[in-house]
């Protein structure tokens, strides 16, 4: 069986506290670096998540402002109004069947539920262009 | 347990999460930005002639223009000063507070402040209506 390659880059995830306010900008909300998945960069559109236990993380989307790295805090400015439940981020392959004159042919494609929308990978091509492709 | 609110007392409520990991994160956040360990909370007084559930759902409503998640916990000034926390107003956003800890390190000191916010039923946000406990 072939396989394909391809590499992929998930927007960082960012837990929120939606209680919070950063002080000068109240229109900001602050994160503990450690509160990312991964550093992400000034400028970079991040998942917003307020983490669950037992029920979908509820996730909106973020943009980062500034990031000070000397106290280890990340300004966002958060899409409070986008918030809602995640749908789970286990990723699965799709085989479809085809005939191909009196042959069978395989396609198969690797799908991911993200956070917001679902993207596919058939034959390593990214088809939505949500996806930032490393 | 029932809360009483008296005509003039501050009614406070905080958005999901506040478990001990989460207020120690949330003040961690705040001594880096402020020295302060401090946990960020909204706030209103109840207006004479006005129930619970309507000042709830008066505060809920304003909280929701700016934020959002997925629970609320209530609570009154006078249990937090009860418990030995001092609250102080720190506009903007309006109607925003913040809970003074004196050390966010000791758990104790944090157990108990999750423990306030945990005396009353958790509620759905913004509609107020009483969610299944955890």
């Amino acid at each position: 069986m072939s396989t394909s390659r391809f590499n992929i880059t998930l927007p960082a995830r960012v837990v929120v506290d939606p209680n919070g306010a950063a002080r000068g900008d109240a229109s900001l909300s602050v994160a503990l670096l450690e509160d990312a998945d991964r550093i992400p960069k000034v400028g970079e559109l991040v998942f917003a998540v307020q983490p669950e236990d037992d029920e979908p993380d509820y996730i909106s989307s973020a943009i980062v402002k500034e990031i000070d790295h000397a106290k280890g805090l990340i300004y966002l400015a958060v899409d409070w109004a986008g918030f809602h439940e995640a749908p789970q981020r286990r990723g699965f392959v799709v085989r479809q069947r085809r005939m191909q004159g009196s042959r069978i042919a395989w396609k198969q494609s690797y799908t991911i539920p993200t956070l917001e929308s679902q993207f596919t990978s058939r034959n390593g091509n990214i088809t939505s262009d949500r996806v930032l492709v490393a | 347990m029932t809360m009483n609110l008296e005509t003039g007392e501050l009614l406070i409520v905080r958005l999901w999460r506040w478990a001990p990991d989460r207020i120690k994160d949330d003040a961690e956040k705040e001594v880096r930005a402020s020295r302060q360990a401090s946990i960020s909370v909204f706030g209103i007084s109840k207006l004479p002639d006005e129930d619970l559930e309507t000042a709830m759902r008066r505060l809920t409503t304003h909280v929701a223009s700016i934020r959002n998640a997925k629970y609320a916990a209530f609570t009154t000034e006078t249990k937090l000063a009860e418990a030995g926390f001092g609250i102080r107003e720190n506009e903007p956003p309006r109607h925003h507070f913040d809970v003074l800890l004196e050390n966010h390190n000791d758990e104790d000191e944090v157990r108990k402040l999750a423990d306030i916010f945990d005396q009353f039923d958790r509620r759905k946000f913004p509609s107020c209506l009483p969610a299944v406990s955890i």
